[in-house]
């Protein structure tokens, strides 16, 4: 006797969602002739908004438990901005002393701090072409090279920048070193992510071009590829250096040196006039990089 | 006949236009092949100037802030203790038994770190519903300027500063944190927001004129479909982002992470800094992958 072999692969099984929670997601509609009698019933997703909506209310809640709302004192706004701009007798006295605080003390610091960047986003670039070439899908062909960057560059972009200007600082001090160290891992993180997808859709028509008339995969890529991703590069690195400028205000606090570190100390002996000295040109050089590299940017693309 | 030979003739070109062709200045008919290769851009000569200048600005610069020196003695024997440290995590601390009581573990400052940045994007992507609308070009014309400058002051804030602030405001604590997500979220959520906005398609609305439909209608039917998934999908890109935000302001002491990470590296007690350390490290691994995801779906519209 040869028993007939039943071909499984055809039936498809529910999945475990369809068996236990089917009647949930779908709704189930009559569909009715003129007489009222049912010809057929056809299925609508539910809708799940309200769902979403509870998970949502009650994740708000347990988040209350740990972070009470508290009452906001509004009257100390204003104090504290009249301390921020009002020079204190034992720091910097008169305002001429706030002045000159100002232009020879916090703007050599921020210079500095654009001095830190520029070396960072330089290097982090020129670091991260070879990575996001090697994770793109069109021009890498070896799946397994590919998973092995995407994956260590994942993890890498996990970790906070601070975190990595921390463990720079106890390598090399609480310098300006470290903070540059931070920001090369956090700018070739961040191009990474944003140009192997651009890559990614780029027109291969040059590419196999360049292939078919012999030339190696990297020749084929700096002539068929590369000047479709310069002007994104160039974009997205005045991008990236406009990042860094607002993240290196957070590594100062950890000790890595430039505006941060003069900032965390203001603030530490509660000299708030030096705080408001340093508020002032900070702020105005991260609005003026940021219309500039947005003004670029559109200009580019 | 003259015309024709004269185009197939070659011309020499004089010093002044070669130069200006090799600079990609000056469009040229060309005669013949030869010629035109000849005429071909000779780019790299300003991108050798421009690379020349990019490099100069960077040694100038590495110089200037003692890149090298710092670079060439690291701290190795401290180095090796942080390392060794940071693989023998403290478990006591981590979980809150022992010496450490609940409150003071890392899980607790992670769940709080959690708390803040979930209440303050919540918060956050309420308030800047009517920021979005009045950002956007295509809905109120060039009013929409005197919105833009406000956001664009919110973003350019240091955060961190804002925590300062805050604090005296609020007081030490969580709330600080949420008072100061709540506020500087909004700045870029807002703008993406009035982005999305200006990129709507008018058909659906044009339809539902023509029906007579009223203006919350319009905003019911026409607007809200179109700009749900992207509006979902930019607040959970800002939660993501804001994850690391709430443990960066604790360096200020505006609760979360970030307190013990400052304490803990600075009085150099390594197994707890490797403790707090793996819990960040879970937290915005965890969150990043859930919001990439859920971000795939959504756009994908399922």
């Amino acid at each position: 006797m040869v028993k007939p072999v039943q071909n499984k692969s055809n039936i498809e099984k529910p999945s475990w969602t369809d068996r236990h929670f089917h009647k949930y997601l779908f709704k189930k509609i009559d569909v009715t002739d003129e007489k009222g009698n049912v010809i057929d019933s056809i299925e609508k997703p539910a809708r799940l908004s309200w769902l979403w909506a509870v998970v949502i209310a009650i994740v708000f809640g347990l988040c209350l438990i740990v972070a009470p709302f508290k009452a906001v004192q509004w009257s100390q706004l204003g104090s504290i901005f009249s301390q921020l701009f009002t020079p204190s007798e034992w720091s910097l006295k008169t305002y001429d002393g706030w002045w000159n605080y100002l232009w020879n003390t916090a703007c050599p610091a921020i210079w500095d701090t654009i001095e830190m960047v520029y070396i960072a986003t330089f290097a982090g670039v020129l670091i991260s072409i070879p990575v996001y070439i090697l994770a793109a899908r069109n021009i890498d062909r070896n799946p397994w090279i590919r998973g092995a960057v995407k994956l260590i560059m994942n993890i890498l972009r996990t970790i906070p920048t601070y975190v990595l200007a921390i463990i720079a600082a106890i390598f090399f001090g609480y310098n300006e070193t470290a903070g540059v160290f931070a920001m090369i891992f956090f700018t070739q993180g961040v191009m990474f992510k944003m140009m192997f997808e651009y890559v990614e859709t780029c027109d291969m028509n040059p590419f196999e071009l360049a292939l078919s008339c012999g030339a190696g995969r990297l020749q084929a890529y700096s002539i068929g590829v590369s000047p479709q991703v310069y002007p994104m590069l160039l974009s997205n690195t005045l991008y990236t250096f406009e990042i860094n400028v607002r993240a290196s205000v957070i590594l100062g606090f950890v000790g890595a040196g430039g505006i941060g570190q003069m900032l965390s100390d203001a603030i530490e002996s509660t000299n708030y006039d030096k705080v408001g000295a340093i508020l002032v040109p900070l702020f105005a050089v991260v609005l003026i990089l940021q219309l500039v590299s947005s003004y670029l940017r559109r200009k580019i693309s | 006949m003259e015309k024709d030979k004269s185009l197939i003739e070659d011309k020499p070109l004089t010093k002044t236009e070669k130069v200006k062709v090799s600079l990609g200045k000056k469009i040229i008919d060309f005669t013949s092949l030869d010629q035109a290769y000849s005429l071909r851009p000779r780019k790299w000569i300003m991108n050798l100037v421009w690379i020349t200048i990019i490099l100069a600005i960077l040694v100038y610069f590495s110089l200037d802030i003692n890149f090298y020196d710092h670079f060439r003695n690291p701290n190795w024997t401290k180095f090796g203790l942080m390392w060794k440290g940071l693989f023998n995590v403290d478990w006591s601390y981590f979980f809150g038994y022992g010496s450490f009581s609940f409150n003071t573990s890392v899980i607790y400052q992670v769940i709080e770190t959690f708390a803040i940045a979930f209440i303050g994007t919540t918060i956050a992507s309420l308030i800047s519903i009517p920021f979005g609308f009045l950002a956007s070009h295509r809905l109120i014309g060039n009013w929409a300027l005197i919105s833009e400058v406000i956001l664009i002051c919110i973003r350019t804030f240091p955060e961190i500063l804002f925590g300062f602030i805050m604090i005296k405001v609020v007081g030490f604590g969580a709330q600080a944190g949420v008072a100061v997500l709540s506020i500087h979220s909004v700045g870029m959520i807002a703008k993406m927001y009035a982005e999305q906005i200006d990129l709507i398609d008018e058909g659906p609305l044009e339809a539902l004129d023509g029906v007579g439909a009223s203006f919350p209608v319009k905003l019911k039917l026409g607007v809200l479909p179109q700009v749900k998934p992207n509006f979902l999908s930019v607040i959970l890109y800002r939660f993501d982002l804001n994850i690391r935000t709430a443990s960066v302001l604790g360096l200020v002491g505006a609760g979360g992470v970030g307190y013990p990470i400052d304490v803990y590296s600075t009085n150099e007690h390594w197994e707890q800094l490797g403790a707090v350390l793996l819990g960040i490290l879970i937290l915005v691994f965890a969150v990043d992958a859930v919001s990439t995801t859920l971000r795939k779906r959504l756009i994908q519209g399922n």
